[in-house]
C-alpha cells in the first residue's frame, strides 16, 4: 500500500513538473512567434582589420546568393 | 532513501534547470539575427518548397548536410521556423550539459557538484547567445566534441571516434581537436584503424543525401568550398590576428598561409611535448589537452570567426571542474567570447576587440604555465 502510495505521489509529482516545462514551452513558442523582431545584425569590420572582400560593413543584412536556394553563408 | 525518491529528486532536479534554462532563453528567442533572416530560414523555405529531403539534392549553402537534415525534420510541420531552428540548438545543448555531468560525476561522484555542471553549461552566455538569440548550431558538433571525449574518459574509443566524426561532419571547427587523437594515438589509448571511423561517420551521415540525388562531388568537397570563401585574416575572432595592422599587410594570403604553417607548428610541438612527457594519459590530461588545442588553434588559425570560440567556452567549464584552482578561466574565456559577439549582432564598434585578444593571449600563457607544471608533476 505504502509503495503504490510513493508511486502515485511520483507520478503525479512527474506530471505536474511536464506539465509545467510543456507550458513554458508553449508560452515561449507564442512570445517568439508574437514578438518575433528582424536586426539588422551585419558583420561591421574589425577594427584595424582589412574588410576588403566582404560585402557587408554599413549595418545593412548580409544577402544569399541566388534565388535557387544557393544561399552562401557567412558565417561557418 | 529508496530508488523511487532518488529518482523522483533526480528528477525534480534536472526538470527545475531545465525549466530555468527555458525561462532565460524565452526573451532571446525572437530575435532574428541577419544570418537567420538572410540563410538559415531561406534554406528552410528551399527545402519546404522543395518538398522536404528530396530538395537536398539541390546546391543549397554551405552547410553540411546533416544539419539540413535537421531543418528538413521541420519541413514536415506548421512550426514558427525561428522556433524550431532554435530549439534544435537547444536540443543539443542539453546533450553537452548531459555529457559534461557524465564527465565531471567521473571525477566527483558527488551529485551537487554533477547537478552544478549540467546547470552551469545551460547557462554560459555564449551557450544561451549562440543558439537562442543568434539561431546559430555551433552546439551541435560541440555536444558531440564533448561526448567524444567522455567516452574517450571511459575507454570507450570506438564510440568516441564516432562521436569525434559525427561533430566533424556537422561542422570543421571540430578538427581544432584532431591533434588530442593524435596524442591518444602515439599513448596507445586509440588505434590507428579507429581513425577510419571518422570518415566513414562522415560518409554514412551522407547517405541520405547521396540517395536523394545530391552529387558526392558537392558532399566530399563541402568543406574545400567552405575554406576558400573566406579572405580576411579574421572575423571579429579576438586572435592573434587582431594585431596585424591591414596598412602593413595588404596580402592577407600571404599572411593567412604563414599563420596556418605557425599553427601547425605549435599543435606539433604540444603534440611532441605531450607524448614525450606524458607518461599515461589521464582525465586531468585529456580536459587540459582539450582546452589548450580548442583555444589555441582558432587563436592562431587566420580566417576565424568570433563564434569559433565556442567549443572552448564549454571545455573551459570542464576545465574549471578539474582545477577548481583556475575557475577564473571558465569566467574569462566565455566573456571574451561573448563580447566579441556584439558586433555582429548588436552593431556595436569592433575597437575593443585588439583588447579582448591580448587577454585571451594572457589567458593562454597561462593555460600553457600551468600545462607545463602539470608534465612536470610540480602541483
Amino acid at each position: 500500500m505504502k509503495i503504490s502510495k510513493n508511486i502515485l505521489t511520483s507520478t503525479l509529482a512527474v506530471m505536474v513538473t511536464l506539465s509545467v516545462i510543456i507550458g513554458t514551452l508553449l508560452f515561449a513558442y507564442q512570445y517568439t512567434k508574437a514578438h518575433a523582431v528582424n536586426n539588422n545584425s551585419s558583420r561591421k569590420g574589425n577594427g584595424t582589420m582589412s574588410q576588403h572582400g566582404f560585402p557587408k560593413s554599413d549595418g545593412s543584412k548580409p544577402e544569399g546568393g541566388s534565388s535557387n536556394g544557393d544561399f552562401k553563408k557567412p558565417e561557418n | 532513501m529508496n530508488n523511487n525518491k532518488k529518482f523522483l529528486k533526480k528528477f525534480l532536479i534536472l526538470a527545475f534547470i531545465l525549466w530555468v534554462a527555458i525561462l532565460i532563453r524565452i526573451p532571446g528567442l525572437p530575435f532574428m539575427s541577419g544570418d537567420y533572416t538572410a540563410f538559415v530560414s531561406k534554406w528552410f523555405d528551399t527545402i519546404k518548397v522543395g518538398g522536404g529531403f528530396v530538395a537536398l539534392k539541390n546546391a543549397m549553402g554551405d552547410y553540411t548536410q546533416p544539419y539540413l537534415y535537421l531543418l528538413a525534420i521541420g519541413t514536415y510541420t506548421n512550426i514558427n521556423t525561428l522556433f524550431y531552428v532554435k530549439m534544435l540548438s537547444f536540443v543539443f545543448e542539453l546533450m553537452a550539459a548531459f555529457y559534461i555531468m557524465k564527465i565531471v560525476n567521473i571525477k566527483y561522484k558527488n551529485e551537487k557538484i554533477v547537478y552544478l555542471s549540467f546547470g552551469l553549461v545551460l547557462l554560459i552566455p555564449t551557450v544561451i547567445f549562440n543558439g537562442s538569440v543568434w539561431a546559430q548550431c555551433d552546439i551541435i558538433f560541440t555536444a558531440f566534441v564533448i561526448g567524444s571525449i567522455y567516452y574517450i574518459l571511459c575507454e570507450k574509443p570506438v564510440t568516441s571516434i564516432i562521436f569525434y566524426g559525427i561533430a566533424l561532419s556537422f561542422k570543421l571547427q571540430a578538427i581544432f581537436l584532431m591533434p588530442l587523437f593524435g596524442i591518444l594515438l602515439f599513448k596507445k589509448r586509440i588505434k590507428i584503424y579507429h581513425l577510419l571511423l571518422i570518415p566513414i561517420s562522415y560518409l554514412v551521415l551522407n547517405i541520405p543525401s547521396l540517395i536523394v540525388g545530391k552529387p558526392l562531388k558537392d558532399i566530399l568537397l563541402t568543406y574545400a568550398t567552405q575554406s576558400g570563401e573566406y579572405k580576411n585574416l579574421t572575423y571579429n575572432a579576438p586572435s592573434i590576428y587582431q594585431w596585424v595592422p591591414s596598412k602593413l599587410f595588404s596580402d592577407t594570403t600571404l599572411v593567412g598561409y604563414m599563420g596556418i604553417l605557425f599553427t601547425f607548428a605549435v599543435v606539433l610541438i604540444i603534440l611532441y611535448v605531450s607524448v614525450k612527457y606524458i607518461k599515461v594519459i589521464k582525465y586531468e590530461n585529456v580536459i587540459e589537452l582539450a582546452l589548450l588545442l580548442a583555444i589555441i588553434v582558432p587563436f592562431l588559425l587566420p580566417r576565424m570567426h568570433e563564434r569559433y570560440f565556442f567549443m572552448a567556452d564549454i571545455i573551459s567549464l570542464l576545465y574549471a571542474f578539474c582545477f577548481p584552482k583556475k575557475f577564473y578561466i571558465a569566467i574569462i574565456i566565455p566573456l571574451v567570447s561573448l563580447l566579441c559577439y556584439l558586433p555582429f549582432l548588436y552593431n556595436t564598434g569592433t575597437d575593443y576587440l585588439i583588447d579582448l585578444s591580448i587577454v585571451l593571449f594572457i589567458v593562454i600563457m597561462d593555460l600553457l604555465y600551468s600545462f607545463r607544471l602539470h608534465l612536470l608533476n610540480l602541483t
